[in-house]
């Protein structure tokens, strides 16, 4: 199944940084093409002739000038109505490049967050870090995760974080773990060895989750981080107070995605 | 090892207590043998005694917690210890290399007397020896370097990993000393086997050119500790590389280092765009890596000072033509079918503020009264670029018709 990265076409410092992270990442991860989404509006064709179909031809011209990287054959240009903005279901079957999504939309494919970096690996090559609790989101994000750890030859951080149990007198995070999150841990350690990821496992007992997780990701100088959206309703959540504090690039996996990419 | 072992204080009232078994040992058999080398050596090491009990003094001082008056403590004194026992090394190697060549001079005699004609040299004192005597002076000066070479290795282990340049500084000087008494053994072996005692002179010009190497480097890294010397550019590349490969620095604008005691002091100002939340976890990051490598590098402690700024603003102020249709805005395809202009003010790249002028009957001299000297359309072909030219204005082509896609929808 070809697999692509969409992105939404913007001329701002935002979209240069997408557009970039997704030209890097086009080569990296072995996508087969780049999918550039870009807005339009039928109502142009009273101010000129034709429509405005000038917009696509000069911006294909632009990116191929500018990343020569890119084959003609490898870039597409996908219009979408001001209507359709915020419902994207005509994004294609891959990954969404987005620096900033919008956590009410359920889109459909998995979004990788680039925080601002230029690229995934420009910074030298890291590991993957994939949090896990102690319920089933982090087989959602370890399901898009690992594959593509295999494919850029990355190592996995499989990172839990467990409240202290007062119960247990004991310094090692190991002993505080829960039987539901250590049985996701033997899952995930059995999925990375099946796939021949070479991975490990860090387990601490921090006050605040998402803080544990960034800091686990900037020791490690992990290059992404994989994060799956919970299913339950609540207030609040781990991937957006993610959006807000990592400086390290986020791969956020839906409700209901988690397909290998 | 048993903490007592690794005590500095401890460590030198040991070696208090060498100088002192080395002097009384030394005095006595030089006496007994009519040796001033040897007694000589003795009289040193009750000087050596006076050095100890100041280093233990510097040591105590050294040890003083942080204050507001002294927010770095006082360590940088162990700094002027390890610049006196440089200075007093260098001395030394000077000493015992005018010794060594008297000695040489003292096998040619008609040489030596040359050489006295132009430069004042002290006297050559040959070692007076029995062989009565000689078992006791091998036993002073064999013994005397063993005790040296151990007691300096001891002192150079327990100074690092306590963080006292003033014990390794006074560790380097017991093993310069070691040196020496180890030449003037082979001096009294030589004399005794081979009844060739000028064999000590070259060994001594080699051990003055090592005690110089040392006193050299003790008094260098003192002297660029107490004035302040960068921690090198060797550290500082490391520390930008550091820097660059955390994730959300874009830049490093400024970078000092410095040195207080063991402490490393790194103020470095950053280029981010990240927000507060992530700033910290940027700071983390950085905080962790440099810790690891300066611990690396031998540093005790830390002191660092990361400022975290935006990129340079870049501001200019660029105009796009506009056409309105049905309420909706869009770039107008050249400035003759506008209806409207919008001036915008850029910084880093992004629209900071912008204003909607309604297209004047002259638009080049509102171009110009508002300073927007870059002039956007979306069909620059069919645009008079030389007439906007001719006043000053640059034409460019915009990518997109829609004000949203450039970055401009929020704005109005």
């Amino acid at each position: 199944m070809p697999q692509a990265l969409n992105v939404f076409y913007r001329h701002s410092p935002r979209g240069e940084n997408e557009l970039a992270f997704a030209v890097d990442f086009l080569e990296q991860a072995g996508f087969d093409r780049l999918v550039l989404l870009l807005q339009e509006d039928p109502a142009f064709a009273q101010v000129m002739d034709g429509g405005g179909s000038e917009q696509r031809e000069r911006l294909s011209r632009s990116i191929l000038q500018r990343y020569s990287q890119i084959s003609p054959a490898a870039l597409s240009i996908k219009g979408y109505s001001p209507d359709e903005a915020h419902s994207p279901l005509f994004l294609e079957p891959g990954l969404l490049i987005n620096r900033r999504p919008d956590l009410r939309v359920d889109y459909p494919v998995p979004v990788l967050v680039p925080c601002d970096e230029a690229g995934l690996c420009q910074r030298g090559k890291g590991p993957m870090l994939i949090p896990f609790g102690d319920g089933v989101s982090a087989f959602r994000s370890a399901r898009v995760a690992l594959p593509l750890a295999k494919t850029l030859g990355l190592k996995v951080v499989f990172y839990h974080t467990s409240w202290k149990n007062s119960n247990i007198d004991s310094d090692d995070p190991r002993d505080h773990i829960c039987a539901s999150a250590r049985r996701t841990q033997a899952q995930l350690e059995s999925d990375a060895g099946e796939m021949g990821v070479v991975y490990q496992t860090v387990i601490e007992t921090t006050d605040d989750t998402v803080e544990g997780i960034v800091h686990c990701a900037m020791r490690f100088q992990c290059r992404l981080i994989a994060l799956a959206k919970r299913i339950k309703p609540g207030i609040g959540c781990y991937v957006n107070l993610a959006l807000k504090k990592s400086p390290v690039p986020l791969l956020i996996v839906g409700k209901t995605q988690g397909g290998a990419l | 090892m048993n903490q007592r072992f690794r005590d500095p204080i401890f460590v030198m009232g040991l070696v208090a207590l060498m100088y002192v078994v080395k002097a009384v040992l030394k005095i006595t058999v030089g006496q007994m043998i009519n040796s001033p080398m040897i007694a000589g050596d003795g009289f040193h090491n009750i000087a050596d005694l006076f050095e100890a009990a100041a280093v233990i003094t510097v040591i105590v001082v050294a040890r003083r917690p942080s204050t507001v008056d002294y927010p770095f403590g006082r360590k940088n004194i162990e700094f002027f210890a390890s610049l006196a026992i440089g200075a007093s090394l260098l001395y030394m190697s000077f000493q015992f290399t005018v010794e060594s060549l008297v000695g040489l001079l003292a096998m040619k005699p008609a040489l030596d007397e040359i050489v006295r004609g132009y430069v004042s040299l002290p006297a050559y004192q040959p070692l007076v020896m029995s062989t009565k005597t000689l078992p006791w002076v091998l036993a002073v000066t064999a013994g005397s370097t063993a005790l040296s070479v151990i007691v300096s290795r001891y002192q150079i282990s327990v100074g690092r990993s306590s963080g006292h340049a003033s014990l390794v500084a006074d560790g380097e000087e017991t093993a310069s000393d070691g040196r020496i008494e180890a030449v003037t053994f082979v001096g009294v072996i030589a004399e005794y086997l081979f009844h060739a005692p000028w064999l000590e002179y070259p060994l001594g010009l080699v051990v003055a050119v090592l005690i110089g190497r040392t006193g050299f480097e003790l008094f260098r890294s003192a002297w660029r500790v107490l004035l302040q010397h960068s921690l090198g550019e060797e550290r500082e590349s490391k520390i930008k590389e550091i820097c660059l490969a955390t994730p959300g620095i874009m830049g490093i604008f400024k970078l000092k280092t410095f040195q207080v005691g063991h402490t490393a002091v790194c103020l470095i100002d950053l280029e981010t765009q990240r927000g507060h939340a992530a700033v910290i976890q940027i700071q983390y990051g950085i905080e962790y890596h440099l810790r690891q490598y300066l611990e690396e590098e031998g540093f005790k402690e830390f002191e660092f000072k990361l400022d975290f700024h935006l990129p340079l603003a870049k501001r200019h102020r660029v105009a796009y033509a506009i056409k309105k249709v049905d309420g909706k805005s869009f770039i107008s395809p050249t400035l003759s079918q506008a209806s409207h202009i919008w001036v915008c003010d850029i910084e880093r790249g992004k629209v900071m503020r912008s204003t909607e002028e309604v297209l004047p009957e002259n638009p080049l001299a509102l171009l110009l009264r508002k300073h927007a000297f870059h002039l956007y359309v979306f069909d620059s072909a069919k645009e008079n670029a030389d007439s906007l030219e001719a006043v000053g204005i640059e034409l460019h082509e915009a990518v997109s018709y829609l004000p949203e896609l450039l970055g401009l929808h929020l704005e109005f």
